[in-house]
């Protein structure tokens, strides 16, 4: 595996070194190393006949509570094992290639990944080494554009990437039409639904590539309404059927100090409508802003699985917000606070009901304490059913020289799960920084400690755990028209 | 005895330099001093009636002759001989060392405006005073009088410097003088420097060119060279040396506070011609650098229209990197993205992609997974918006004792001691943290017409004959047809 990654590394290497004599080649690239901890849940047991207390919930001599289901004679409890660590490598590189003829363009995001240290799998599709995330050949002109390969589709239903080929055109300025179509990949995992990473964690994984047919339009009739739909379709290369019919609509409209944005989502397959969403912001300045919104969300499901058929029902969520800064910038505050209520089940329990509203509170602050220091503070509040957070940081940053920065940071939270009850509070410190080599390369990274502290002793997960990360930023080479490390 | 040697010493030290301090200055046969540092001024009131003119000392004057401007200093010797009167320790100063363009030969063969001759009391009397010999050097109140009568007060705004001043280049003043030269009223008042160029090259020759050379203005302006007003004043070396390092205050238009000025900006540099006001207004104080520490898309007309920051030149005016996003865009940018946001006039697509696909912890705070459960189970962010449900959350929590290929251990959920009865509802209310640790065969365990306990899972209402439409494979995990066969 480390030899794979050494050639993506290699590749970057070759890719950098040309475009830095010849302006025809623009590489980006990031290479993140990390350290993780983490302790798996393991189930223990104690002799019934030794526990202190009636019912389901007893106590061990040790003091560790422990559950009881007579008549088995024993008690259980979950605990975590031993910390377990991995040092996983990712190299990204960003490609892009021109001069083949006005307008045409190659572009890739590859990305590299291989654990040098350690467990190979506590990190996600840490023994898959390559992924093109990205690699498509576009032609562009100014009014259409044509892209061939592997690319995403950002629109109102996701941002999700396939194969295939999409065609755009905008027959005005304001009007923007495009139909794609492929092999459909599956959301964060950029593999086909037939893939072996699929079917090793879903006995019920299709056995058919899926394919894609999308249609979007865009409209901007004034400069202050945005508008746009998309209609997608997934079906199985083999077979009847379908894995998805959906359909989205999004717009913006801003007048004057207000900004309102609308979405909806709609599983046209299964008649249901996802997601209503509508927004409002009113920003009397440039120093305060207010917002509210209303939502009703329902999970949507490809049809390739059974989940459709449980009607899951969602819930409807209100929330509002605001956000306040000083004339001089040096004090920011904003904070909002939602409530969800889900909708009637159908499967309540009379004498056992589960929690089916929750809150949400959060808050935060920035303080410019001089030119060179500034003072962070956040705190979010989560309670629902099936778990509740209450966590809170506290980050302290210095300025240096260059854009060169320097911080440390506090942070602690509680949980309190329903479902697997914690204790306890995890606290954690840690450092941070960033370091700029040059012009177009920088180095930042970050080391933080997290203690677990007053937990019931061998009950329930044990959060203690380190972690580390350290990221270098390079680009060589310059689009035309572009600074060499535009964008962000 | 050493000691005492000391002390003698340090008294004798303190006494000659405290003798040096208060000694009168030894006379010199010909001494020279500039006004900062000569002794008292010549006392005229003193020698009221002595001196029937002015032209008596001062013959100069009116000749042009430097030499004779001032009396000599022997002159004075005539009297203050030691014997008819005591010795006196004037000297003879040196001209002031002015920007002013004053001619006394020219003033003194003019006439006023009732054709009298000028004599030298027309300026020079002190005023109020009508004894004889009560001068003193004139103010520029009484230069106005005559040479701008409109002009309420002197560096008005209605004032043509020119009139009585050199241009700062021609002047022989030092560098300190030039730091030192009073700034006119007008320029501190609102608004000023947003108007303050002048309206022609030739006012600026008037009035501009009196305090100010060509560094004045490069120092802000990034295109001084293509500015004709700016390229009328001559550069002058003490301005540079002033000026350097001097990082430039740029004024702030009022149109740039308004609320919505970061979405419209766009709109008014553009126009409908794709070059708007870029080139006419934008350009006074920006560059090209402006727009580019914000957006990423170098070929948008209205910024390419603007002139290229080049070395030696003005910077312009910093725009540093700043959100145009209000509070909660992390949450709303999907909607704004979606809806047609020109998302790469600043962002590359690695930026999303970063996030988006999800395995570079760039998003979440370090530690999100050991507190990521309360906002997968209440939706505070879109998990898969990102993340696979399986292939990330399922494959992690079995990786690490959370997930189940089979049934569920009654114990797992253990604060719910009811869980088997009320599992339902929370299934319904969150599907998807269900699926994060279970597969569909934990379901199928029991919700299963083939197996199992048989216990039907659909809703009320549930449209089997859809269902199977969309995917009849689906239905074969727990029936032994679809419903159509």
């Amino acid at each position: 595996m480390i030899r794979r990654f050494s050639f993506v590394l290699l590749l970057g290497a070759w890719a950098a070194v040309p475009s830095a004599r010849a302006q025809g080649v623009r590489v980006s690239g990031t290479t993140t190393l990390n350290y993780v901890q983490l302790r798996s849940l393991q189930i223990d047991s104690v002799l019934a006949a030794t526990t202190t207390g009636d019912g389901v919930m007893r106590v061990a001599p040790d003091g560790t509570p422990v559950q009881c289901v007579d008549p088995s004679p024993y008690c259980y409890v979950y605990g975590s094992g031993a910390a377990i660590s991995s040092a996983p490598a990712l190299q990204d590189l960003q490609v892009s290639a021109w001069g083949f003829g006005r307008g045409m363009r190659f572009y890739a995001d590859l990305r590299g990944r291989a654990v040098v240290g350690g467990s190979n799998t506590l990190w996600p599709q840490a023994n898959d080494h390559f992924d093109a995330l990205e690699a498509y050949l576009e032609y562009a002109q100014p009014r259409f554009r044509v892209r061939a390969g592997r690319q995403w589709d950002v629109s109102g239903l996701a941002f999700n990437n396939y194969d295939g080929a999409s065609v755009q055109v905008r027959p005005v300025s304001a009007l923007t039409l495009e139909a794609y179509g492929g092999w459909t990949l599956q959301t964060g995992l950029d593999e086909p639904v037939t893939s072996g990473a699929l079917a090793a964690v879903e006995p019920y994984a299709p056995d058919s590539r899926g394919l894609l047919f999308g249609f979007r339009a865009q409209a901007r009739p004034a400069p202050p309404v945005w508008l746009s739909a998309v209609y997608e379709r997934s079906t199985p290369q083999s077979g009847s059927g379908l894995y998805s019919e959906r359909l989205a609509a999004d717009g913006m409209f801003r007048t004057g100090r207000l900004t309102m944005d609308l979405a909806a989502q709609v599983d046209l397959a299964s008649a249901e409508l996802n997601e209503l969403r509508t927004q409002l912001v009113y920003a009397p300045g440039t120093r305060w802003s207010a917002r509210a919104f209303v939502r009703r969300h329902r999970p949507y499901f490809d049809l390739w699985t059974i989940w459709g058929a449980f009607g899951a029902v969602g819930f409807v969520e209100g929330g509002a917000g605001a956000s306040w800064r000083s004339a001089d910038g040096a004090l920011s505050v904003e904070g909002q606070a939602s409530r969800r209520h889900y909708l009637d089940t159908g499967a309540e329990v009379g004498f056992a009901p589960l929690r089916s509203n929750g809150w949400s509170l959060s808050g935060s602050s920035a303080m410019r304490l001089s030119p060179v220091w500034a003072l962070n503070a956040q705190y979010g509040l989560d309670l629902g059913f099936g778990a509740a957070k209450s966590q809170g940081g506290l980050t302290l940053r210095r300025t240096l020289r260059g854009g060169n920065s320097i911080g440390i940071t506090g942070t602690a939270f509680q949980t309190a799960d329903e479902l697997l009850v914690n204790s306890g509070t995890v606290v954690g410190l840690g450092v941070n920084g960033v370091w700029r080599l040059g012009e177009n390369s920088s180095v930042s990274g970050s080391l933080a400690d997290y203690q677990h502290a007053g937990r019931v002793p061998n009950s329930g997960p044990n959060w203690s755990q380190l972690r580390a990360s350290l990221t270098y930023n390079w680009t060589v080479g310059a689009e035309p028209g572009l600074p060499p490390a535009g964008g962000k | 005895m050493r000691r005492i040697a000391v002390v003698s010493s340090l008294l004798l030290g303190v006494a000659v330099t405290v003798a040096a301090r208060t000694a009168p200055p030894a006379p010199s046969a010909a001494p020279q001093a500039t006004v900062q540092d000569t002794m008292l001024p010549f006392p005229h009131r003193r020698h009221a009636g002595l001196f029937p003119q002015c032209t008596v000392c001062h013959r100069g004057i009116t000749t042009g002759d430097s030499a004779t401007i001032y009396p000599k200093y022997q002159a004075c010797l005539n009297c203050h001989d030691g014997t008819v009167k005591p010795r006196v320790s004037w000297r003879q100063p040196t001209p002031l060392v002015t920007n002013l363009a004053f001619s006394h030969v020219r003033h003194e063969q003019s006439v006023d405006s009732a054709g009298q001759t000028i004599a030298c009391l027309s300026c020079h009397r002190t005023p109020g005073d009508t004894s004889d010999m009560a001068v003193s050097p004139p103010q520029p109140q009484r230069c106005i009088q005559c040479h701008a009568h409109t002009a309420p007060a002197h560096m008005d705004a209605a004032q043509a410097c020119a009139t009585c001043h050199v241009t700062l280049v021609r002047s022989p003043l030092s560098a300190a003088q030039v730091a030192a030269i009073p700034k006119p009223a007008d320029h501190d008042a609102a608004g000023w420097v947003m108007h303050h160029a002048p309206a022609s090259p030739a006012a600026a020759t008037a009035r501009c060119a009196v305090c100010h050379a060509r560094e004045s203005c490069e120092r802000c302006h990034f295109n001084a060279a293509a500015i004709p007003a700016i390229q009328a004043l001559e550069p002058d070396p003490r301005v540079a040396n002033l000026v350097r390092g001097r990082a430039p205050t740029y004024p702030k238009p009022a149109s740039h506070d308004s609320a919505d000025w970061q979405w419209k900006h766009g709109t008014v540099a553009g126009g409908a011609n794709g070059l708007g006001t870029a080139v006419t207004t934008c350009s006074d104080c920006h560059t090209q650098s402006s727009c580019r520490t914000c957006h990423r898309d170098g070929t948008t007309p209205a910024i390419a229209a603007l002139p290229a920051l080049k070395a030696g030149t003005a910077y312009g005016v910093h725009v540093p990197p700043r959100t145009i996003h209000t509070a909660g865009w992390l949450k709303d940018h999907p909607t704004q993205a979606a809806a047609g946001a020109n998302c790469a006039a600043c962002h590359s697509r690695s930026f999303c992609v970063d996030c988006h696909q999800g395995q570079k912890a760039v998003y979440h705070p370090p530690n999100f997974v050991a507190q990521h459960a309360s906002e997968a189970y209440n939706n505070e962010t879109q998990c898969t918006a990102c993340h696979s449900t399986e292939t990330f959350c399922r494959a992690c929590h079995l990786q690490t004792g959370r997930g189940t290929r089979s049934k569920t251990s009654a114990l797992f959920h253990s604060a719910q001691p009811l869980w088997l009865l009320n599992h339902g509802q929370a299934a319904r209310q969150n599907l998807e943290a269900c699926a994060a640790c279970h597969t569909q065969a934990s379901c199928t365990q029991c919700h299963s017409a083939t197996g199992g306990w048989g216990i039907n899972p659909h809703p009320p209402g549930f449209d089997a004959k859809r269902a199977a439409a969309n995917n009849p494979r689906s239905c074969l995990a727990c029936h032994a047809k679809v419903p159509d066969e």
